[in-house]
């Protein structure tokens, strides 16, 4: 006999084959789902509580066997991605630069690999590790760094003077990428089951809170330098109201925002500026109420114009 | 019943561009004076366009008859064009000619007659009047792939088209012999009748002279003088193979008939025909190609992208605005779109729990038919 589960797994595999959702990365494709069934719910209850599906349940419990099951599909495919990232794709020596000791590389990603592992169980989490996941599984610190570096204008130059980042290009993409991975972690104190997995309003968070946060994670993730870790929990924090914060959380802060709706194989319209460029252009007329850095959009719109992304 | 549909319309829109092209050889042969057996069977050819395009034109009138929008289709799906550039094709140029030619009869006649045949002539100028029905292969034009773009390429190009076809049909029936001939003219028509009238008066006793004027006027084929034959620059095989009907006509005087050959006439008047075309066909291409592409960047592009906008949450790409054409009304309603529009719903959108998946209801019409 056919358990709810497995009910509920065939019904949500039915949504993901939809061709819209093609291109989406697996966290997006569940935030998508999640939406579906958050504004269609009421119209899909008298078919889920048929017979053939739930029978006795109310619309809450259908809702949560559906997204258990989400949750499991979308793993099946996220965590080993993130592994992918944690032991393949990043590399740690710029640890060194910052101020850490002998490197133990396999114990730093066994640590990043199991502190990912547990911030995906919580759905909050889930929604804010989409725009960082989408970016760097679409390489987008390491697209707009070459030519930041070429150009050697003002990102380059709050990374390397500002905050006296001196290390290689690559290592730079790595530290923006790991504090990608960290921005969510600013989560882990809210109470379980807020946002019921859906997308969170993405204001910024209070600087005692980071303090807080900080705190602890610097004890969960004892092998991360500190500043490491205030990179990615700083990329939370409006930088109109913090001007000190890292070049890297500012960087962070963007493409993370950046890579929520982000499709790369998206076709642009004629008649349509291209998707990155009409991004960084609308994010620059929001930059106060996204807590951006104006003068970082304006450099990364220009470099998008330049090379037609 | 549909693949048969879609068949029909294949083979008019071959059958369409074919008949332009035809046309223009048509003309190029009278033009260039080609064998009477090559102009034969263009005749036939041009006689079978005209049987198939009218068969055509009648099955959608009845069609529209049956249906109930006979005035829908006459006035708006062009079928007043399919009308002028069938029926009275057939019945007037392609019918007559193809009679005659198969009755054996000549197609020769006074100078009446020849003003009659130079009108009807200009109702070939109907026939591209079907550019307009080939616009529809130009949809798969990717700068034209938006319903009101093709519209108002359609409507210009018909106007265009129109205008030039009916300014050289009114004109070719003013500017005759008719309403408002040149002296030129009046000189070229009073000539033949001069000849005949000449010929006439010496009669066969002043063979010498009629000789001599038979070698001043090349076009002098033949001439009769009580029925028996003064002069025939031809043998009679000669006259069956190379001349077909409309390729010579006569003139009676007296006891006298003489023929003429209108080949190097009608040659001449070809060459207004083919340049018509030309005209035509180049226009239509210049539209399509030069100006739809700046009406798609200019207007429905704009509209299309602002429209994707508003209507699609999940669709925020800003609307290019050409720096040239950025004071048009167009792209100062973009540059808001962009500036406002775009930037207000951005916020929204981080506001928004409640906003739209990209996975819609509909989508799931099979999957709920099968629950």
């Amino acid at each position: 006999m056919i358990t709810e589960n497995e009910k509920a797994k065939q019904f949500i595999s039915k949504l993901l084959i939809n061709p819209s959702l093609g291109d989406l990365t697996a966290l997006q494709k569940e935030e998508q789902i999640i939406q579906f069934l958050h504004i269609n719910g009421n119209k899909l209850y008298p078919t889920l509580s048929s017979s053939a599906f739930f029978p006795g349940r109310n619309l809450s419990e259908v809702n949560k066997i559906l997204l258990t099951s989400l949750f499991q599909i979308t793993d099946a495919q996220l965590i080993p991605e993130l592994r992918t990232i944690i032991y393949e794709k990043l590399n740690y020596s710029f640890f060194s630069f910052m101020g850490a000791g002998n490197l133990n590389e396999e114990g730093i990603r066994f640590q990043l690999f199991k502190f990912l592992e547990k911030m995906v169980k919580r759905p909050i989490i889930r929604r804010s590790l989409t725009g960082p996941h989408r970016a760097i599984t679409s390489g987008l610190p390491g697209k707009y760094l070459s030519p930041v570096f070429d150009r050697r204008k003002y990102v380059l130059f709050e990374l390397t003077k500002v905050q006296r980042l001196k290390m290689a290009q690559s290592d730079m993409q790595d530290l923006i990428s790991l504090s990608m991975l960290l921005k969510p972690a600013v989560h882990l104190m809210e109470a379980p089951g807020k946002a019921n997995g859906r997308a969170s309003n993405s204001s910024m968070v209070q600087t005692h809170y980071i303090q807080k946060m900080t705190e602890g994670l610097k004890i969960e993730l004892s092998m991360v330098p500190e500043t490491v870790i205030l990179s990615g929990i700083n990329s939370n924090l409006s930088f109109q109201d913090n001007k000190h914060i890292e070049a890297t959380a500012r960087v962070a802060s963007l493409f993370s925002s950046m890579g929520v709706n982000y499709r790369p194989s998206m076709k642009v319209d004629r008649g349509a500026v291209s998707a990155d460029s009409s991004w960084f252009n609308i994010s620059r007329k929001n930059f106060r109420f996204n807590g951006f850095d104006k003068d970082m959009l304006s450099e990364l719109y220009n470099i998008s114009v330049e090379n037609g992304w | 019943m549909k693949m048969v549909k879609q068949f029909l319309e294949t083979l008019v829109m071959v059958a369409i561009t074919l008949v332009i092209v035809f046309t223009f050889v048509e003309d190029l042969a009278a033009y260039l004076v080609w064998d009477w057996n090559i102009r034969k069977i263009l005749l036939y050819v041009g006689f079978g366009f005209d049987i198939f395009f009218t068969v055509e034109f009648l099955i959608r009138y009845f069609s529209s008859i049956a249906r109930g929008d006979t005035g829908e289709y006459l006035v708006h799906r062009r079928g007043w064009v399919d009308f002028i550039a069938s029926v009275p094709l057939l019945l007037f140029n392609s019918g007559p000619s193809v009679y005659f030619l198969l009755s054996g009869a000549a197609f020769a006649g006074g100078v009446g007659v020849l003003n009659i045949l130079k009108v009807i002539k200009a109702v070939r100028v109907a026939r591209i009047l079907r550019m307009l029905r080939v616009l529809k292969i130009f949809r798969s034009i990717k700068s034209i792939d938006s319903v009101m773009t093709q519209r108002h390429m359609t409507r210009i190009i018909s106007t265009v088209v129109v205008s030039i076809i009916g300014i050289m049909f009114a004109g070719s029936i003013f500017f005759s012999s008719t309403f408002f001939s040149s002296p030129a003219m009046r000189r070229n028509e009073e000539t033949p009748e001069k000849i005949a009238q000449f010929i006439d008066n010496r009669g066969e006793k002043e063979a010498d002279e009629i000789m001599d004027l038979v070698k001043i006027h090349s076009d002098i084929l033949l001439i009769k003088y009580s029925s028996r034959t003064l002069y025939s620059r031809y043998t009679d095989k000669q006259y069956k193979e190379d001349f077909g009907p409309g390729d010579f006509h006569y003139v009676q005087s007296g006891d006298t008939d003489v023929f003429f050959d209108l080949r190097f006439e009608n040659a001449m008047n070809a060459l207004p025909g083919m340049l018509l075309l030309l005209t035509i066909v180049f226009s239509v291409i210049v539209l399509m190609f030069v100006y739809s592409p700046h009406f798609a960047m200019t207007i429905s592009d704009p509209v299309f992208v602002m429209l994707k906008g508003m209507r699609d949450e999940n669709y925020n790409l800003e609307v290019e605005i050409p720096s040239r054409y950025g004071n048009d009304d167009i792209f100062k309603l973009s540059r808001l779109y962009n500036d406002k529009y775009l930037t207000l719903k951005a916020r929204e959108d981080e506001d928004n729990s409640d906003r739209e998946s990209i996975i819609k209801l509909e989508d799931l019409n099979d999957l709920l038919g099968d629950l």
